[in-house]
């Protein structure tokens, strides 16, 4: 009887853990990969057949790449860049959530699907036409220009998530707080913002992600070396490079995927709720 | 304090009417309820003098000026929702000082405010919590103490009792009605509870389809009903209707049993409704003969669903002597307290 009971949901949870579990190689696998090679020496890095886990770990490959100089440029344009197109885009879609979630409006439901239709479009089919433009008018290599197109990729779903969050708010909390006295602005920074505060988590992490992990966007409108980014320069590198040291491009990695890594960790609690109450909400 | 005017106040969903031109006044510390069933218009009604809601004709005045389109915050009124609508990321204190804070009051103002209604409604140890960390009748409370603290000139409550167990109704039904007294602060309370609404306002408005029905005192329309909907709503259980004839000073039934009819209708000669509250009718023996169908003691009194032919009649008998299922009882009404009915227009007929 007992071990009826005890075998039963352990048979049934065998697949899916070993489902898990491949996944979770094949997803983990390369990540390990790379971090366990930015502990290598360059030999090391190289060496056939390869090894698993440095025979002597280094942390040289990580001060090489804090001592290269173009490195914190690189790095403080991710940032300025991810975090602009973000601030951008919350600037932008919290209104425009709030205002599809609560107002009627003719052609609403229309112009929320050409929102939705334009995050549809692949970013790659409007690089020519883009470059021409901003080339013509002599915006290329303009920081503040990148950062709006970043912005303008996830404006869309910024809008929709912001929506679907503000929906989820029942409409009473705001006539009560109309009946205490609030203003729409009043309302929107007292109440709305913070009940929706995972919605914004979630989707500035998914903005951030999004925006630091864009290389095509940078490379192309901003091409100058001062105003690249982390990925940017890591692809240079491959290319550029007389030879490739892997062990030093795979602590470049490592540390180019902290900061999302982090910001992740930092906001993984609204994120999940986050993503949980929209999906509830449908 | 103030009194409220509605005048010919009328709202429309584009070409949809849904109140069609109500006039009501309410007097200065008054309590008024709003009744209805559900569609009645008796939430919109309220939702205008609110202001939440647009009005598409008539006026309403507040303390003697005119607000349409007055925006909610310059009313000077405050609001209790049905699902108490309080800002789940603050704490009771915060909820019950939001105003006073949008109103630039200064801390020690808040505070004062916020302690004067926590006293008064008893939530006092409460003002830490979250409303999550509530019950349904201290979130209740939290939503009556909001209004309190802005010390306005007139409470609309919109069926603030919908959501709490019959107990804790029956409780802050209670607490509702001692506030008003302490407070008498001008009242309009929507229910679709009767039984709330003629046990809590001084004057009730029974609303229908978007049209009032009939305004007065509770026992005013418990005893004088202006027309059938009146009086089936309005009392529990309904009122008894049985379709027949006045001729001859009698009320004669379909299948020819006759009902007595009080001295001031016996020369009436038409087709007509007679109407009966279960309450009014007495066992006799020379009454109308009915066949019990249900039984439904509750202590006090005794409700029984029996039948006569194929209209179903509702008796409440208050004397211990159940009467079995499929036994046949007579029954007679007190006829001081018989109402009859024109059987087109539905009007009581006096």
């Amino acid at each position: 009887m007992s071990a009826a009971i005890s075998s039963g949901p352990t048979t049934g949870r065998a697949p899916a853990i070993l489902m898990s579990l491949f996944f979770a190689v094949i997803v983990l696998g390369p990540v390990a990969w790379a971090l366990a090679t930015s502990f290598k020496t360059e030999v090391e890095a190289v060496a056939v057949p390869p090894t698993l886990w440095p025979n002597k770990a280094t942390l040289e490959n990580y001060f090489k790449v804090f001592r290269d100089q173009s490195f914190a440029r690189d790095f403080f344009n991710s940032v300025i860049y991810a975090v602009g197109a973000v601030v951008l885009a919350l600037l932008v879609g919290i209104p425009a959530g709030y205002a599809a979630a609560r107002f009627t409006f003719k052609g609403k439901r229309a112009l929320m699907l050409v929102i939705l239709a334009t995050s549809m479009v692949p970013g790659v089919a409007l690089l020519v036409p883009t470059y021409y433009l901003l080339d013509t008018v002599g915006l290329l290599n303009s920081g503040i220009v990148v950062t709006i197109i970043l912005s303008a990729r996830i404006i869309p779903q910024t809008v929709w998530f912001i929506a679907n969050f503000v929906e989820a708010v029942p409409v009473e909390i705001e006539e009560s707080a109309f009946m205490d006295g609030a203003n729409r602005f009043e309302i929107i920074w007292n109440l709305i913002l913070p009940l929706i505060r995972p919605g914004i988590a979630a989707v500035a992490t998914i903005g951030i992600v999004t925006t630091w992990n864009d290389y095509i966007t940078v490379a192309v409108f901003a091409p100058d070396v001062a105003k690249r980014t982390l990925q940017v320069a890591l692809v240079n590198q491959v290319f550029d490079a007389v030879g490739i040291s892997w062990s030093y491009m795979m602590a470049f990695v490592v540390i180019a995927s902290m900061p999302v890594i982090l910001m992740f960790g930092l906001v993984q609690k609204w994120f999940i709720s986050g993503l949980t109450a929209g999906a509830v909400k449908g | 304090m103030a009194n409220v005017e509605l005048q010919a106040v009328k709202k429309a969903y584009g070409n949809a009417p849904v109140i069609h031109g109500v006039t009501v006044d309410i007097d200065d510390g008054e309590f008024v309820t709003l009744v209805g069933p559900s569609g009645c218009g008796k939430s919109t009604l309220l939702r205008m003098i609110a202001g939440l809601e647009d009005i598409s004709g008539g006026q309403i005045r507040i303390g003697g000026r005119t607000v349409n389109g007055v925006p909610p915050k310059e009313r000077d009124i405050a609001m209790v929702f049905q699902n108490y609508a309080l800002y789940p990321h603050m704490t009771v204190a915060e909820n019950m000082g939001f105003s006073l804070k949008l109103k630039k009051a200064s801390r020690d103002e808040r505070d004062a405010g916020v302690k004067r209604a926590a006293e008064i409604l008893s939530l006092t140890k409460l003002l830490d919590r979250y409303p999550r960390e509530l019950s349904g009748g201290q979130r209740q409370r939290v939503a009556m103490g909001r209004a309190i603290v802005r010390d306005p000139q007139v409470f609309l409550f919109d069926e603030p009792l919908s959501n709490l167990d019959a107990k804790l109704r029956v409780q802050m039904r209670t607490e509702i009605k001692e506030l008003h007294q302490r407070l008498k602060t001008t009242t309009v309370y929507v229910t679709h509870d009767q039984v709330e609404a003629m046990t809590m306002a001084d004057k009730i408005v029974v609303m229908h389809d978007g049209l009032v029905e009939q305004i007065g005192a509770p026992l005013d329309l418990y005893n004088h009903p202006a027309n059938m909907f009146v009086a089936g709503f309005i009392g529990s259980p309904a009122m008894n209707f049985l379709k027949g004839r006045c001729e001859n000073g009698r009320f004669v039934l379909e299948d020819g049993s006759a009902l007595p009819l009080p001295a001031s209708l016996q020369h009436l000669s038409s087709s007509a409704v007679y109407g009966v509250r279960p309450e009014h009718l007495v066992r006799s023996d020379d009454g109308l003969a009915l066949t019990v169908a249900v039984v439904e003691p509750t202590g006090a009194e005794t409700q029984v669903i029996a039948r006569h032919g194929s209209q179903s009649i509702v008796c409440i008998f208050r004397d211990s002597e159940l009467p079995q299922p499929g036994e046949t009882i007579r029954v007679r009404p007190d006829v001081a307290r018989v109402h009859v009915f024109d059987e087109s227009e539905g009007t009581r007929l006096s």
